[in-house]
């Protein structure tokens, strides 16, 4: 029987029979009385183009190919149908592996990668401040008179702008609400590079005007451009509306953020006034800065610093100028402001990214894990399958189906699972990045810009699907070409197989080891969550309230109105059901103290300026001396680590210490409190009274009740905001939902690090029970004769789970291996644990290794029962 | 000058010579119906049983033997012809039988059509 010939023959036979044709015309030529060459070439002139018959003929193969191809997705989707648990496999791997990993591709994108939108940007550069004694790493804002000096003495800027933000009270027609409002001053639209929408935006220092954002004008002001002109109220202080942003335009700087403010997008922008700059030194004691407010209207107090470098400046150059200038400015202003400080000068993107970066690259490294894992495990699925039709395929060749005819219908098969798990990684993709901006967006900065990138699904899934069609192919394309000959039995198949099934035991040895590595960082991750969560003995955080309010605008511009603002506030505090203890705290400063008899060197330290009850609130208990009295403003308490680092052993109780702008006694000593940072070391303290506070606009009252505060949080809230309906209380909650803030991007982080870690177990679930489940198919015929032989079930599972120990074994240790060497990159995220903890280790490869052995009990199960006629029969 | 019916295949356009796209699978199917032939034979056969009024373009007889081949209606074998040269040899399979009522059918509706319009006034 001869079969209809395949593409290629047909081109074979076209070939042969299109010269056949001619040498007949050349013969019946010859026979005409043409010479051979006459009679060839009339031969050839007859028949036309050779070249474009084969061409014509090759199209009609064309459509006939279309056709199969139809026929083949067809064939395709049903074999999808008709299996459903392979088919969800892939389609599920593929879809977690593109979803997942393009979605942290498009998060790391926002967060680390992505560039500002503002002109130049690779040219910005940050200008702030650090203490070189204590929390290095953090910057701190720098004095306006500072920017002044830089303005008029550097030559490497081109441009340079200054910006900080506050919250305010914004009140139009009758309607207050808390906007964060945006100082800025110096060159700062031009370095925005950002042109009004509406109407125009402010010059340098033009005082009482204000811009708004594209997003506030709409939502407060109903984007009618008739309130151009108009004039809103900013703490009680009139600001006439210049002009409105375009839509999108965002502060892209970092923002002025305290321990418990949320991240808010900045709603207005108004100019930091010229006066600002020319301040003395004097202004920002206490007392003063009150009246300067009232004189001139609301001046920032410190400053954010940004500049744009000039085209061929360096940024070494604007570094050794702006040091040179600085320490001039130190020299020639000593002051508490620049005692023990010192510059830090760096690229605006890489201060933007700094926060995150290590987070970053741990998750990146998770990622790629990820992808391998899944690449793994769709190309043992696909070898499975393939093994696994063996027979069919077989049977079909004999029956007739070209290879190639073959080929191509396992690649419509394969296409129908690529297009599924493309689609279907999609959307994961999209909803995890909807859940991380959820979940995450209070923690991570500029977050809130993420969306699917499609860089990334196009690399993830190009990667996947990818390995899919090579793995869906690679098997195809060996099966058909190992079945050349007739049928043979599945002694031909041993020798072929075993080789195949050394690499796919070895993929799933490779799986296994990726997924111990993430299991032991989230486990790692999950321990320093954990130390950092307990907290000190006798501290209740949930039985504490907390809220924060700003005292500004004309009515509290001196110390008399301030004073009795708090005093009410304090009485209302403690006057409320339950409360035990209520204290207020008005401000931080960064200084440096020192023993009154000047035996020590100067201790950088943190002057709290609080109420005695404050303390006592926050449930803070005394090692040593007594509460000092409400009246006496000249005694100070002082923290543990502050009596340590001033006086090892001697009693620090009693003895006078000094610094810039504070002098006082010694009244008590207490432990170290964590009351915002939770993840922070803890730093020398002094807690002086509140009334010496350069400048109490900032308040944050805190109440001790017996109960659970969080039920009665907006009772008090509103006893509160009754004292003065227009200072509105700000953020009212627990302490213990303020701790928890503070760590939230490290809770994010985990949460991350946790699901791809629970994403890999479940993968490689996926990959051991398949691989265990086709070693099992393989050795149908062997455990037959065994138990033909005698042996007992027990022997079966005994001997199936001994090879999947094995390979358990190889794949946990080799991973356990690389865990210990890359956890290492990790030490930067983790808090009071090591990278290198045994325990997490340990915990982590026995889940692992039972997890896998749990897989493989269903296909031990069933190689128990094999029937051994049955499996015999089978050849 | 001869004008010379000349029958075009699949893939050509209508040149300026008269032709009958479509009616090439016919004539293949009916010669066939005849006897097994090859290719050169069948490009024959039509020129002589049609007084060679019927030129074969013989660039279009094997896409349409191919395209004949594929829907089943021929069967293609290796053989030898009278000259003792190795060739394709084509005959017409059951399938493509019916084929042949088919398309003779409709054929025959379009001359008689074609005659009608002709006839009237």
């Amino acid at each position: 029987m001869n079969l209809r010939p395949d593409r290629n023959d047909w081109q074979e036979f076209l070939d042969e029979q299109i010269r056949e044709h001619i040498e007949h015309e050349t013969d019946e030529n010859i026979a005409r009385g043409m010479s051979l060459q006459e009679a060839r070439q009339a031969a050839l002139r007859k028949f036309g183009n050779v070249t474009r018959v084969r061409e014509d003929t090759r199209s009609v193969w064309k459509m006939v190919w279309l056709e199969q191809w139809c026929q083949d997705i067809g064939y395709g989707l049903r074999l999808v149908r008709r299996n459903p648990a392979f088919s969800t496999a892939v389609i599920l791997t593929l879809a977690l592996g593109i979803g997942l990993n393009s979605a942290v591709f498009s998060v790391m994108d926002a967060v680390l990668l992505r560039h500002i939108s503002y002109p130049n940007p690779e040219r910005l550069v940050w200008v702030a401040q650090y203490d070189t004694g204590w929390q290095s790493d953090q910057d701190n804002r720098m004095l306006p008179s500072d920017f002044a000096a830089f303005r008029e003495q550097t030559k490497s800027f081109a441009s340079l702008t200054a910006y900080t933000n506050a919250d305010m009270a914004l009140n139009f027609a009758g309607e207050t609400g808390t906007e964060r409002i945006a100082y800025v001053g110096g060159d700062f639209w031009s370095v925005a590079g950002v042109r009004p929408a509406v109407g125009s935006l402010f010059g340098a220092g033009q005082p009482r005007v204000v811009v708004l954002t594209w997003e506030l004008f709409q939502k407060r002001f109903d984007g009618n451009s008739e309130v151009l002109g108009k004039t809103v109220a900013l703490d009680g202080r009139q600001f006439t509306i210049l002009g409105v942003l375009p839509p999108q335009f965002r502060l892209e700087f970092p923002q002025f953020l305290r321990p418990n403010d949320e991240r808010k997008e900045v709603g207005a922008y108004i100019a930091i006034p010229d006066e600002t700059w020319r301040l003395p030194m004097t202004a920002y004691r206490a007392g003063n800065w009150e009246k300067v407010q009232e004189s001139f209207g609301p001046l920032p107090d410190f400053v954010w610093i940004v500049g744009g470098l000039h085209r061929g400046a360096s940024l070494q150059q604007v570094r050794a100028e702006l040091d040179g200038i600085y320490q001039r400015l130190t020299r020639e202003r000593p002051g508490i402001y620049h005692a023990h400080s010192a510059l830090r000068v760096q690229p605006l993107q890489s201060k933007l990214a700094s926060g995150a970066r290590d987070a970053f690259l741990v998750l990146g490294g998770a990622v790629g894990f990820v992808l391998l894992i899944v690449c793994a495990n769709v190309a043992n699925l696909f070898l499975a399958r393939a093994t696994s039709r063996q027979q069919e395929v077989a049977i079909r060749r004999a029956l007739g189906a070209g290879g190639v005819r073959l080929i191509r219908q396992f690649l419509a098969e394969t296409t129908v699972f690529v297009v599924g798990g493309g689609i279907a990684g999609v959307v994961v993709a999209r909803w995890t990045v909807a859940c991380a901006l959820r979940f995450g967006s209070g923690a991570v900065p500029r977050l809130a810009g993420a969306v699917v990138d499609e860089r990334a699904l196009a690399f993830t899934a190009g990667v996947s699907l990818l390995s899919a069609v090579l793995f869906g192919l690679g098997p195809a394309v060996s099966l058909v070409r190992s079945t050349q000959a007739p049928l043979r039995g599945k002694r031909g198949g041993y020798s072929v197989a075993s080789g195949r099934s050394r690499g796919r035991t070895a993929l799933v040895a490779l799986q296994l080891a990726m997924a111990i590595v993430l299991l032991s960082g989230a486990g790692l991750m999950l321990r320093s969550y954990w130390k950092m969560s307990a907290l000190p003995v006798g501290y209740s955080p949930e039985k504490i309230l907390t809220t924060r309010l700003s005292l500004s605008g004309g009515r509290y511009g001196s110390w008399p109105q301030q004073r009795a603002y708090l005093e009410e506030l304090q009485s209302r505090l403690m006057a409320a059901p339950g409360s035990q203890a209520a204290g207020v705290h008005c401000g931080s400063i960064h200084t440096a103290i020192q023993a009154r008899d000047g035996g020590s060197a100067p201790v950088p330290t943190v002057i709290e300026y609080v109420s005695p009850g404050y303390l006592q609130a926050i449930g803070v208990p005394l090692l040593a001396g007594q509460w000092p009295d409400d009246m006496d403003l000249r005694a100070v308490i002082v923290n543990e680590t502050l009596a340590k680092s001033l006086n090892g052993t001697g009693d620090l109780v009693g003895s006078q210490i000094r610094a810039a702008i504070l002098s006082g006694r010694v009244a008590g000593i207490v432990p170290d409190v964590k009351t915002s940072q939770l993840d922070a070391e803890p730093r020398p303290t002094v807690y002086a009274p509140y009334p010496l506070s350069p400048h109490i606009s900032s308040v944050e009252a805190v109440l001790r009740v017996s109960t659970d505060a969080a039920p009665v949080a907006s009772a008090i809230g509103r006893r509160i905001a009754g004292i003065d309906p227009d200072v509105p209380v700000y953020t009212m909650g627990t302490l213990e939902g303020e701790l928890a803030a503070s760590i939230a991007p490290r809770r994010f982080n985990l949460m991350v690090l946790s699901s791809f870690a629970a994403v890999a177990v479940l993968l490689a679930w996926i990959g051991i029970y398949g691989v265990i489940a086709y070693l099992v198919a393989q050795r149908t015929r062997e455990i037959g004769i065994r138990v033909a032989l005698g042996a007992t079930r027990m022997d079966v599972v005994r001997m199936v789970i001994g090879q999947a120990s094995a390979i358990v074994g190889v794949g946990v240790t080799s991973g356990v291996l690389a865990a210990l060497g890359l956890s290492r990159a990790m030490s930067g995220l983790l808090y009071g644990i090591q990278p290198n903890d045994p325990f997490t280790l340990l915990v982590a490869a026995v889940a692992l290794a039972s997890v896998a052995l749990l897989a493989c009990l269903g296909p031990s199960w069933r190689a128990a029962r094999i029937d051994p006629i049955a499996a015999l029969r089978t050849e | 000058m001869e004008h010379k019916l000349r029958i075009l295949g699949m893939g050509r356009k209508a040149q300026k010579n008269d032709s009958l796209p479509g009616s090439l699978d016919m004539l293949i199917l009916r010669t066939l119906s005849r006897r097994s032939l090859h290719g050169y034979g069948i490009v024959q056969f039509l020129q002589q049983s049609s007084d060679n009024e019927l030129l074969v373009e013989e660039g279009s007889l094997y896409p349409a033997l191919q395209r004949l081949e594929l829907n089943g209606w021929i069967d293609g074998v290796w053989g030898v012809t009278a000259n003792k040269r190795r060739a394709r040899i084509y005959k017409i399979t059951a399938a493509g039988r019916k084929q042949l009522t088919v398309e003779t059918r409709k054929y025959t509706k379009l001359t008689l059509a074609i005659a009608r319009v002709m006839g009237a006034e």
